[in-house]
């Protein structure tokens, strides 16, 4: 191979003269060399270099068996190897190279992360580490690197439990056998055998012979066995229903005792009636009433809280069975006692000194006497104690009122009125009620006819025209064969049980309509009130005041604690209160108590200021006074409710104090204390209205029982004074008027 | 007197062998079994007698295995015509009767 001129180098001569230290060039050319023009050198000349093997054979032929024959073979190798060394070493670029490189980082990345891997391990047993996802893959596994978790459970030691069972009881018997023993055990065997049999028999006999005698002992001791548990068991069950009764009301209770209208201090002139219990009807009802219309209504005179109710009709044309229920203040959700009248109940009064006895007067004109005792707690007594009969006088029309009398002997007596004329006195024997006559009701016209007839000799119509049904009569406090009867025409005669005949005076002008009550005054003896159908309430003694109520008057009653207040009652539903020393024209109360029903009865309790009021529908209605209508009762000024000291005034609420008894009359057959009610409740003595007037301190009340005899008489004094006065002042405004417009009133 | 004495007193007294004629019914001596217990305990001991009368041992033995077959538990037997015993026993599990008047059976279990 030659190099081109321009690459090849001459070598120079090795010793350099030092006169020739500057280079010399010169040119020597070797003498084969080609001499060329500058255009020929110029020129390029392309020139290859093939590497051809120098041994290898120009032309290979192989055979081809395809072909069958021979072919040339078109590459034929040139390489030949002279020489070959394998090394350790390579390139740093090549890629061996780079691949070891790359293997090499990998390997020490893994190392490191595992290394990582461990110390993340143990932190994360320390507390919650969160290991990333790569290291976590690609944790290598050996034996020094693995975490594994397990958990044991406890292990409990087995444990034993045994019981024992009771061995079963087991007893110890001795004793022989032989023949002796049997012979004997057989013979008495039969004697025992022929015992029984003949035991047998005579039971059989005795069987038939007694069979009736022996059932009916049985029934009977049956009967008390099952009787005995009940008396008791009611006593009790009596018992927790007055103690729930008065957890239930307990503020009826309190307003009963504590409550004053604070509107009175303002308004003097006017009162209010604040109803207690019985307003909605859920109080002092029983299931029995079914919408009886109450008829009467009668205070006990003995017990403050107790009253009777009597059940009845008013409509006539359908008339009811009766019913009489006696309540309890302290209960009122039942009543205490209960009894059952053929006819409907017209008028109720008790006894004044025998509390338990309650005369009760029919629609159908029978009296009829109940002994409270008879009718034990709840049970429904309907036999009475005494009754009339029509062989004993029974009235033929109803009776409208009935009262007891005040005997000084021992027997009871009582009088009634009905409508067929007749006012009859009743007296109680031993087994039967006896009757006479007091009084032939007739009116005046009939009765001049019958003076007029008489004189002229014929006397035969004289029992049959002319007779004045009576409504309603009252006995004079004072004077206890005098009393007034207001009848059904509407006029009103004072009559006298001495003169059977005659009347001793007949009131002008009486009521237009029927008169449904007449009340004396307890504490002036000349004045009585009578309330009639025809709207009116009127006084009577020597002027007469009349009230118009702008209704039919049901009842009308004097307070038991002033000789000026009253109360009537109307078909309205509304509660008049009056008070003369207030007012001889306005009522100091006007109060609907119901809003449909007409109102039929009113009482008012001696002992307390609380008035009972009786609905048409069966209700009864407890209202308390307020203040400004019962102030005129002690002049001292201290209301009449107040317990003044508490020493006298039973209260309600305080429960202390034995029950009181008055000597039994008829060999003790009239023990005058009632059943003792369970809860051994308060019952102090208390005066009914009719002994207010006869001589006992008329205003009966708390107050009074705290005074002495003369004070209250100079209270009572002070009542009559009262009502005198506006009596005179009145009489003086009747002197002023003209004696026509007594008409109008 | 003395003849209406005699007609009164029973036959079984007099003769032994109408007293056998009597007494061919088993009499419980004491017992206090319930009384179903004590029903079918009789019945098995009245059936042993009359099948062994003799052999008192196969009696016993057959008693035994029907108490035992019925009632469960070890049943324990005598029978003779004239023997004395002080015995404890399960409660509600023992009967002594006596059959045919000649012999007694004591059963006890316990």
């Amino acid at each position: 191979m030659a190099l081109p001129p321009h690459l090849q180098r001459r070598t120079l001569p090795l010793p350099i003269p030092a006169r020739c230290l500057q280079p010399v060039r010169e040119v020597v050319r070797p003498a084969n060399q080609l001499a060329l023009s500058a255009g020929e050198l110029e020129e390029e000349v392309g020139r290859s270099l093939t590497a051809g093997n120098p041994t290898a054979p120009a032309n290979l032929v192989r055979y081809s068996f395809r072909e069958r024959g021979y072919r040339a073979e078109p590459i034929i190798d040139q390489q030949l190897q002279h020489f070959a060394l394998g090394g350790c070493l390579m390139h740093c670029e090549s890629e061996e190279a780079a691949r070891q490189r790359r293997r090499e980082s990998q390997a020490a990345a893994a190392a490191a992360r595992s290394r990582r891997g461990t110390e993340q391990h143990s932190e994360a047993s320390l507390g919650p580490g969160a290991l990333d996802d790569d290291a976590a893959t690609t944790r290598l596994r050996n034996q020094f690197n693995f975490a594994d978790r397990a958990a044991q459970t406890g292990h409990h030691p087995p444990r034993d439990r045994a019981t024992r069972t009771e061995p079963p009881p087991t007893a110890v018997t001795a004793g022989s056998c032989s023949r002796w023993e049997i012979y004997e055990a057989y013979v008495q065997d039969q004697e025992r055998q022929r015992q029984t049999e003949e035991l047998a028999r005579q039971k059989a006999q005795v069987a038939r012979k007694g069979n009736q005698q022996a059932a009916a002992a049985m029934a009977q001791r049956a009967a008390e066995l099952a009787l005995a548990p009940a008396q008791w068991v009611g006593r009790a069950a009596c018992l927790v229903e007055r103690m729930v009764q008065q957890n239930l009301l307990k503020d009826v209770a309190m307003d009963f005792r504590y409550w004053d209208d604070p509107a009175d201090a303002v308004a003097p002139e006017e009162g209010t009636l604040l109803p207690l219990w019985g307003e909605k009807g859920e109080s002092f009802t029983s299931p029995r009433v079914k919408r009886r219309a109450v008829t009467a209504l009668c205070w006990s005179p003995r017990y403050f809280d107790l009253f009777a109710v009597g059940y009845g009709s008013f409509d006539f044309l359908n008339p009811t069975t009766g019913l009489v229920c006696c309540y309890s203040l302290k209960s009122p959700g039942q009543p205490e006692f209960s009894f059952g009248t053929a006819a409907g109940v017209m008028c109720l009064d008790f006894h004044p000194d025998h509390p338990s006895l309650l005369a009760v007067g029919c629609y159908d004109g029978a009296v009829v006497i109940f002994d409270l005792r008879a009718g034990k707690l709840r049970r429904a007594g309907d036999k009475p104690a005494y009754q009339s009969t029509p062989r004993s006088g029974k009235h033929s029309d109803p009776v409208w009122q009935v009262c007891w009398q005040r005997t000084h002997s021992h027997e009871l007596a009582l009088s009634s009125i009905s409508t067929d004329g007749r006012v009859t006195a009743w007296t109680v024997n031993k087994n039967e009620l006896s009757h006479q006559d007091v009084l032939q009701l007739s009116t005046l016209r009939a009765r001049e006819r019958l003076r007029s007839d008489s004189s002229g000799g014929s006397e035969e119509e004289s029992g049959s025209v002319g007779i004045a049904g009576g409504c309603c009569f009252d006995f004079n406090r004072e004077q206890e064969f005098l009393f007034v009867v207001g009848s059904e025409d509407g006029s009103l005669y004072k009559c006298s049980t001495a003169y059977s005949s005659e009347y001793l005076q007949a009131y002008q002008p009486g009521h237009r309509l029927p008169v449904y009550a007449v009340r004396w005054n307890g504490l002036h003896p000349r004045t009585f009130l009578s309330a009639g159908a025809d709207w009116k309430v009127k006084l009577w003694d020597s002027p007469v005041l009349s009230f118009d109520l702008r209704a039919p008057v049901g009842d009308v009653a004097w307070a038991p604690f002033s000789a000026t207040v009253f109360a009537a009652v109307t078909d309205a539903g509304k509660v008049h209160v009056f008070d003369l020393a207030r007012s001889r024209a306005a009522a100091a109360c006007v109060q609907r108590v119901t809003r449909k029903a007409r109102l039929t009865k009113l009482a008012f309790n001696a002992r307390h200021p609380v008035l009972l009021v009786g609905t048409e529908h069966g209700g009864v209605v407890c209202l308390k006074l307020s203040p400004n209508l019962r102030r005129d009762f002690a002049p001292g000024g201290r209301p009449a409710g107040c317990a003044s000291g508490g020493a006298g005034s039973a209260s309600l609420l305080c429960c202390v104090g034995p029950h009181v008894g008055t000597a039994s009359t008829e060999g003790g057959s009239w023990a005058a204390t009632l059943p003792a009610p369970p809860a051994a409740l308060p019952h102090m003595p208390c005066r009914c209205r009719r002994t207010c007037g006869a001589g006992a301190p008329a205003s009966g009340g708390g107050a009074t029982l705290g005074r002495s005899d003369s004070e209250a008489a100079a209270a009572r004094a002070a009542e009559a004074q009262r009502l005198e006065a506006v009596l005179v002042l009145a009489a003086k405004c009747n002197q002023a008027l003209r004696e026509e417009d007594w008409e109008l009133m | 007197m003395a003849e209406v004495a005699v007609a009164e007193e029973p036959e079984y007294k007099r003769d032994m062998e109408a007293f056998y004629r009597m007494a061919k019914y088993p009499l419980v001596a004491s017992s206090d079994c319930t009384a179903d217990m004590k029903t079918e305990a009789m019945d098995v001991c009245i059936s042993a007698c009359e099948r062994h009368p003799v052999d008192l041992e196969k009696c016993t033995q057959m008693i035994k295995d029907g108490l035992d077959k019925r009632f469960g538990g070890p049943w324990h037997v005598v029978v003779g015509k004239a023997f004395a015993f002080q015995v404890t026993y399960e409660c509600k599990h023992f009967l002594h009767l006596f059959v045919g008047g000649t012999t007694g059976v004591l059963v006890w279990k316990l």
